[in-house]
């Protein structure tokens, strides 16, 4: 039991990441109807950007934020440049436009930052803490935190404020949406931003925890997209609850089998989503933001 | 024993009851009306029979055989062809190549025979050309042969549908609104070749608008009105039945 | 493009004419050398298979290479372990492929547009982790080697131009196979199928049956070229069948154009001089720059083709010729309107 709840508190940082990722699928898929492929690759933006100014010697909260910014910009740079002048183009075609975003930021974070993975210290130094029997990492506390603060924060945001409850009704219906004066093409615009933004922040406190690196995106965004199909595609929460539950699974296939399995127990698990329960655990949740 | 026959179907989308036990038969050999209301079920119970919607209850038979909930394929297999309201028609390919498509249930080269070009290929190629140029010329379709459909106007348009579902060579043929959109010369070559059709034995169930071309070319009409038959007969019986013109009045007022 | 047989065979023999004249000069031209050429061809034939599954079935996979690695690893085992004919190996790696990506489409294909994508990236990387994990079986990380030059009776292709003139003729063969599918009974359902599968399905058509049966042959093209580039490196490990293969078949098939049978030659071509040509400029501006950096040039590609030539290269080119048509013979292009009044006088 012990060695489970160690495995529990190893996972769940990890988990929230996913998590967090997920919700910016979430967000995108239901203003839009995109699958938005460059989702994990606004993390690794992020994340390295953060490393680098971290680097460069500015203070940690001036770093972070900055390169959050700077995730969040890739967002808009994505839907100013090329979603929104292909709006009128055919699903499969917005799909492989996404793909070719994120190969070019990959590739441009692989001119920039190189090959080798690189990392900064946990945001507060100190042993790890003891709840109930297991050890449980600072950075963890913090990742965890923070992944609270954005649950509520987007809480706030979808349901106590105007452009919130606009991209709420594009979610919906597009069509009534634009009746209502609610423009989509702005609309895609902010779930674009915002989706970058919570990866980039997801990004930048992910670092202490696992090192940054190129070609981070495709794996923390393929987890990221498990976590949101295990919510079933439109809840932000099911979204996060998704992600915890599959940091956790990761951690004890690791701790049970091999780190090997790591990434086995991820393409396993949305496999069996996608064939099994393809409208996701919480099916019955529909269009909820909160 | 009828061509088709459809007994107590009924559909159900949530709460709502799209049919609700409806019962009717289509004879081989006779044009049959299916008229209603707009949202009376028409276009459901075209759905039902050609294997897109499944009926929570009750049962299509088809030349005696229990064709229930089977697959839009299978069904098309058994020789029951459909059109569409919206056309569904395949994008830029040629109105020719629409109606080889059509052909598909009556040919049997396989991907392999294809892509090594073996005799099989040749022969049906050869067969398909010769039934659709044929079909084409039947329908004055011969000078757009070649034409994308996309390019057609819409009148055309609706009757490379109708050639296509006319190229399955079908016993049955399911026509959703064929003379929508259509003018009144060209609604009336519609009604012509209905009429010829059915003498040469085809059976033919369609939704339709027009009531003129009701009148004059179909054999027997069945109303529907909110998802349940309010009468049935023919054209002139059912003219003058009180239910249906009160359904219809309905409608006027709303 | 609307040839006819003729006029397709003729285009057919001038293209592959154009093939063989750039043997000698290739080491000449720049970002160009006998050796690309080789991976140029390669990389058409499996692209090729893609673009049956993406321009007919309309589906987007992003798992392709799984598909040529099933090809490689099926010769490399077959043909240096168990000292099989390298034509029974590639026989029996196509009809694996086929198989595996019966079985999967069997799956995937239930899935909305979105999430195939997602399914068949996943699958991708299976294959990869599984290749990479399975060390008795594929060595691993290391790979397995020991493979033996592709000989066929008296044919030896044990040089980059034999090897390149034997995957031309292999491609042509690849581009007729589908330009016979195309004008066919089962062809002609498959465009009926990413057309509207409603009306597809109305005229008999097994859609789900329709769709697994390109995505198998789709694998047929990878695995044949994969058995193909086993034959040619002599050696294969995981990273030629990972992520970025797919991406960069992705990247072939699209940016040529997914509705030609010229797509593939086309953008694998496109593909081979950005690849060289970032490895070649890049250096200048980025001092030790390491990595598969090319995928910068890539992406651009991607989105830059598919934001002003929807239909790829080989759709732009089409285009082009047919105004240079239109404009040599000196009229106006009719509209269909007028033809058809033209059609309704007559």
């Amino acid at each position: 039991m012990s060695e489970f709840l160690q495995f529990v508190a190893s996972g769940i940082g990890q988990g929230a990441i996913y998590g967090l990722v997920g919700v910016g699928f979430v967000i995108i898929y239901n203003v839009t109807g995109i699958i938005n492929f460059a989702q994990g690759h606004y993390l690794m933006l992020s994340a390295l950007t953060a490393v680098s100014l971290r680097e460069a010697g500015l203070p940690a909260v001036p770093a972070l934020l900055v390169a959050i910014v700077a995730g969040a910009l890739a967002g808009v740079v994505t839907d100013r440049l090329v979603i929104n002048p292909a709006r009128r183009h055919s699903p499969l075609m917005l799909i492989i436009l996404t793909v070719g975003v994120a190969i070019a930021l990959e590739g441009l974070a692989l001119l920039i930052w190189g090959v080798n993975p690189r990392r900064y210290g946990p945001f507060t130094a100190g042993p790890p803490l003891e709840v109930a029997g297991a050890a449980i990492s600072r950075q963890t506390l913090w990742v965890l935190g923070v992944t609270l603060a954005m649950a509520l924060a987007l809480w706030w945001f979808f349901q106590r404020t105007l452009v919130g409850k606009a991209m709420q009704a594009c979610a919906m219906n597009r069509d009534a949406a634009r009746l209502q004066a609610i423009n989509p093409a702005q609309m895609s615009l902010y779930a674009f931003t915002m989706a970058a933004a919570v990866a980039g922040v997801a990004g930048v406190v992910l670092v202490p925890i696992t090192s940054a690196y190129y070609d981070m995106g495709v794996p923390f965004g393929l987890k990221g997209f498990t976590a949101a199909v295990i919510g079933g595609l439109v809840s932000p929460f099911g979204a996060l609850a998704g992600g915890l539950s599959l940091g956790v699974a990761e951690a004890v296939g690791v701790g049970y089998v091999s780190s090997a399995m790591a990434e086995g127990v991820a393409f396993t698990v949305l496999a069996l989503m996608l064939v099994l329960r393809p409208e996701g655990l919480l099916a019955r949740v529909r269009m909820r933001w909160a | 024993m009828s061509l088709l026959e459809v007994e107590g179907v009924t559909v159900a989308f949530g709460g709502l009851r799209a049919l609700d036990g409806v019962s009717m038969k289509v004879e081989a050999g006779k044009v049959t009306a299916l008229i209603g209301p707009n949202g009376a079920g028409k276009t459901t119970l075209l759905n039902v029979v050609s294997g897109i919607l499944r009926p929570v209850r009750g049962q299509v038979r088809f030349r005696g055989r229990d064709i229930t909930g089977w697959p839009q394929h299978k069904v098309a297999s058994l020789g029951i062809a459909r059109t569409f309201q919206d056309l569904q028609l395949f994008g830029n390919m040629t109105v020719r190549e629409h109606l080889l498509v059509g052909r598909y249930r009556l040919t049997h080269t396989s991907l392999v025979e294809a892509l090594l070009r073996l005799p099989r290929h040749f022969r049906e190629e050869r067969e398909s050309r010769k039934a659709v140029d044929a079909l084409l010329a039947r329908l004055g379709l011969s000078d757009v042969a070649d034409w994308p459909v996309n390019a057609l106007p819409y009148g055309k348009q609706r009757l490379v549908g109708v050639a296509r579902a006319l190229a399955l060579e079908p016993a049955l043929l399911l026509l959703d609104e064929p003379t929508a959109g259509l003018s009144g010369t060209e609604a009336e070559e519609v009604g012509q070749l209905l009429g010829l059709l059915a003498r040469e034995g085809l059976g033919v169930l369609l939704v339709e608008h027009h009531v003129g071309l009701v009148m004059s070319y179909c054999d027997w009409v069945v109303v529907l009105d909110h998802g349940l038959v309010i009468a049935q007969g023919v054209p002139e019986k059912v003219q003058s039945d009180p239910h249906v013109i009160e359904a219809y009045l309905g409608e006027e007022a709303a | 493009m609307g040839l006819n047989r003729w006029g397709f065979l003729a285009f057919l023999v001038g293209i592959f004419g154009l093939g063989v004249l750039l043997i000698p000069v290739a080491d000449a031209l720049p970002f160009l050398t006998r050796a690309n050429l080789v991976v140029f061809a390669l990389h058409a034939i499996a692209a090729m298979g893609l673009t049956l599954v993406m321009g007919f079935a309309g589906q987007v996979s992003l798992g392709h290479a799984a598909f040529y690695g099933v090809g490689a690893y099926a010769t490399a085992l077959l043909t240096a372990k168990l000292e099989w004919h390298p034509l029974l190996a590639m026989a029996t790696g196509a009809v694996m492929a086929a198989i595996l990506a019966a079985l999967l489409g069997r799956v995937v294909f239930r899935l909305r547009g979105h999430f195939l994508a997602m399914a068949t990236l996943a699958f991708g990387l299976v294959f990869y982790v599984v290749m990479r994990g399975w060390d008795s079986l594929t060595g691993g990380n290391q790979g397995t080697g020991g493979i033996p030059a592709f000989a066929l009776g008296g044919l030896r292709l044990d040089s980059d131009t034999s090897m390149y003139l034997f995957l031309w003729g292999v491609l042509m063969v690849g581009i007729v196979a589908a330009r016979n599918l195309i004008k066919s009974r089962p062809g002609r359902a498959l465009v009926a199928v990413g057309a509207s599968e409603v009306a597809a399905a109305s005229v008999g058509i097994d859609v789900a049956r329709a769709k697994m049966s390109v995505f198998a042959l789709g694998a047929i093209y990878a695995s044949v070229a994969g058995s193909l580039y086993a034959h040619y490196v002599t050696y294969v490990s995981p990273d030629s069948f990972g992520l970025l293969p797919s991406l960069r078949f992705l990247v072939i098939s699209t940016v040529g154009g997914i509705d030609s049978v010229w797509g593939a030659p086309l953008g694998s071509a496109v593909v081979v001089l950005l690849t060289e040509g970032t490895r070649e400029v890049v250096p200048k501006f980025v001092s030790g720059a390491t990595g598969s950096y090319e995928i910068v040039a890539y992406g651009l590609a991607l989105v830059l083709v598919l934001l002003f030539l929807p239909r790829g290269l080989a759709g732009g080119l089409a285009l082009v010729v047919q105004r240079a048509n239109e404009w040599l013979r000196g009229r106006e292009r009719p509209t269909p309107a007028a033809v058809l009044e033209e059609v309704e006088l007559r």
